[in-house]
């Protein structure tokens, strides 16, 4: 009997497995932000920002293959993704401008800018990736179109360095966009 | 010499060699009377299936104790079924009752639970469940699956009918408040009464929470609705949005009822709105017939007392008239067309039971001898809809209750040409006698008054307040449109609703294929690493 429970004891021991911790990641600003007292932009608000549906994952997307996509498992945003775009996007921008950009609804007359993101996941040969659009409505009419398509390097192996590169893609279209949004000429 | 004879005599001595069989017999019957005195019961249990049943191995058990061996597994005589011989231990014998219960149990991978996880190391066997009845058995039949109350569990059992089979099922969880109570024991479906049968058990202490006015409802899934607040999402616990459940409670307005005796039946409603819309349980069918037009009177319609609704109009039995016309051989004649109407007590102010039912025919079988008619009146004089209405006319002539099919008829009374002449004249009569003169008067001075209102500066604002609330009114909506904050705020959630179901979906899916996952843990996935040196 002693032998038999000891025999069960080294068979389901040999069964058992070590569980995977999961890793969470954010996407936030890598921008200085002090305690200040900040000004609301009068000419610009921010619109809607749209994300492929495929990037609406826990994990992680990672690209396998050519159009094949793979959603990491052990690798999870620690936010929806939607939530950690808009966030950076918000604050980035702001900071290009020094003006703090307001949704739309509280900014009536302002030119609204409207972003779409297509593309942003990594590759299996270290790269991030990003495909974005963005334009600017004013007084109901699109006045300005703009796409985004950039890739970068990782700076390391593995998923840390992967959000770090998307980080820094975000980044740059935060740039792009702020640099597009010029404000009207004075009309009299 | 004498010579000496020795006498020989025949020995009646029987020797005691015979003793050892003796003995042997005596001792053979003790061991078999003994044997047969101290076993312990034989019987037959009936399952559709032998699957899980081992003659010589699998055991029956009680709360875990072994209570008998099977020691035969073959076909019923129908081919169709197996029955298992089971030899019970002796001290089973008070436990084999007319319905207790036999099953066999298996590792099971529901959607809700698992169970029986301990029979992958140690096999199948048979659980004991013992019943109530009163009567000996000694042949079963065994059930599909465990019961998900024991017989003799301490608690209220119900009954449910409903006219379709929504989403709630056996195994549901029962809530009071938002509260586990009891669960669905049973669904069937009837095709006789083409309703669908629970039955459900409440657990003690909470039946004492089920009376004679409560309500069941399906609160399964979740519903979504919006208003002029806002989106509004009602849900139940996690388990009864995942696998569906019911709630009950007594309905706004309604009093709390008497005690209810175990296998009461109650219907159950779709949704709490349902229950709001037919709040009370008793009612009772009557019929009324009339020989001028129906147009405007349809399903729903309220029948009302003196403007007070009482019931409404159930089913217009036109076909049913014409055809008890035709048996009374009285084609042609023009029948009257009957309307069945269903009366609630509740309505009345008074209590929803069966005794107020009483009270309400009793009422209804004196008040019709006083002059209690029913007529038909217009509703509404731009989409003719029509009602019944039930008064007093003590000028009406004699009439009694009578029958149609198995419903009683209240009589009618037509409200025609000649009661709108004296209606009219009575008006008009009323009309004659008013001030006029000092009515018109009054009229100017009020005209002033109301000059004076328009002229005011703060009325004359009213338009722009007006216009202002207009345009707060659309932010509003604005602020509800597809590219909302709250619609992309929603989109998020069900997101991640939609993520956590993919999550519990994939999880029963692995326990489905492998159910020994749960103590034998699957290799875990391991995700692919993006390498810098690949490139």
């Amino acid at each position: 009997m002693k032998v038999a429970s000891l025999l069960l004891v080294v068979l389901l021991s040999g069964c058992a497995s070590q569980a995977v911790e999961p890793s969470y990641y954010l996407l936030r600003s890598n921008q200085d932000l002090p305690s200040s007292q900040l000004n609301p932009s009068v000419d610009f608000a921010l619109g809607t920002i749209q994300i492929a549906p495929y990037l609406n994952q826990l994990g992680l997307v990672i690209e396998i293959a050519d159009s094949q996509i793979r959603p990491a498992v052990n690798h999870l945003w620690a936010e929806p993704i939607y939530d950690g775009v808009r966030t950076l996007l918000t604050t980035d921008i702001s900071h290009a401008n020094g003006q703090e950009l307001m949704p739309a609804k509280h900014s009536k007359n302002a030119t609204v800018v409207n972003i779409r993101i297509d593309k942003l996941d990594g590759t299996l040969d270290g790269k991030a990736k990003i495909v974005a659009y963005w334009w600017l409505v004013r007084n109901g009419e699109v006045v300005d179109l703009h796409r985004f398509s950039k890739s970068r390097s990782l700076s390391a192996d593995g998923y840390r360095a992967m959000v770090d590169a998307e980080t820094a893609l975000l980044e740059e279209l935060a740039e792009n966009i702020a640099a597009s949004m010029v404000a009207p000429p004075f009309e009299s | 010499m004498p010579t000496e004879h020795a006498t020989v005599s025949k020995s009646r001595k029987i020797s005691g060699i015979w003793f050892i069989p003796l003995l042997a017999l005596v001792l053979g019957a003790y061991v078999v009377i003994h044997n047969w005195m101290t076993q312990g019961p034989s019987i037959e249990i009936a399952f559709k299936t032998a699957d899980g049943l081992e003659e010589g191995k699998t055991k029956i058990k009680y709360r875990n104790v072994e209570m008998g061996l099977v020691n035969e597994v073959r076909l019923n005589d129908q081919l169709n079924g197996v029955i298992a011989k089971v030899k019970m231990e002796p001290q089973s014998a008070p436990l084999l009752l007319k319905d207790t219960g036999f099953w066999v149990v298996t590792a099971r991978v529901g959607l809700g639970n698992i169970t029986g996880l301990d029979t992958l190391l140690t096999g199948a066997y048979i659980e004991l469940a013992p019943g109530s009845d009163k009567t000996e058995a000694r042949t079963f039949v065994g059930l599909d699956r465990p019961p998900l109350t024991p017989a003799d569990a301490p608690g209220l059992r119900l009954k449910m009918t409903s006219n379709h089979a929504s989403s709630v099922s056996a195994g549901d969880t029962v809530l009071y408040k938002g509260y586990k109570v009891g669960r669905v024991e049973t669904m069937t479906f009837d095709p006789k009464d083409k309703l669908v049968h629970y039955q459900i058990f409440i657990d003690d202490p909470y039946h004492e929470l089920v009376n004679s006015n409560v309500r069941f409802w399906d609160i399964s899934g979740v519903s979504v609705s919006t208003g002029a607040s806002g989106f509004k999402v009602q849900t139940g616990s996690i388990e009864t949005i995942l696998f569906g459940g019911v709630t009950f409670g007594v309905p706004l307005g309604v009093k709390e009822g008497d005690p209810v005796a175990k296998n009461s039946t109650f219907k159950l409603y779709k949704s709490y709105k349902a229950v709001l819309e037919n709040p009370f349980r008793f009612g009772t069918y009557y019929v009324v017939s009339f020989t001028h037009t129906v147009k405007g009177l349809s399903p729903g319609a309220p029948v009302e007392f003196r403007g007070i609704k009482v019931g409404n109009v159930v089913r217009i039995l036109f076909k049913e008239g014409q055809a008890e016309q035709i048996d009374a051989g009285q084609e042609g004649e023009g029948a009257p067309i009957p309307v069945l109407v269903y009366v609630e007590p509740g309505r009345m102010e008074l209590s929803d039971t069966k005794a107020s039912l009483t009270i309400v025919e009793e009422t209804i079988r004196l008040g019709v001898g006083n002059g209690l008619r029913a007529s038909m009146e217009r509703g509404n004089l731009l989409t003719g809809a029509q009602y019944i209405n039930i008064d007093y006319y003590p000028a009406a002539e004699e009439a009694d209750l009578g029958t149609f099919m198995q419903y009683t008829t209240i009589p009618t009374i037509e409200t025609g040409l000649a009661q709108l002449e004296e209606k009219v004249t009575s008006i008009l009569d009323t009309i004659n006698a008013l001030p006029l003169a000092d009515t018109v008067a009054t009229l100017n001075q009020n005209l002033v008054s109301l000059q004076s209102i328009l002229d005011n500066q703060s009325t004359q604002e009213l338009p722009a307040h007006l216009d202002q609330t207009v345009q707060e009114l659309r932010a509003v909506i604005g602020s509800l449109s597809p590219n909302s904050d709250a619609a992309q705020t929603l989109d998020s959630s069900l997101l991640s609703l939609n993520r956590t179901l993919a999550n519990l979906e994939s999880l029963t899916g692995t326990l489905s294929r492998q159910p020994s996952a749960v103590i034998f843990p699957s290799s875990p996935e391991v995700d692919p690493i993006p390498e810098v040196t690949a490139q």
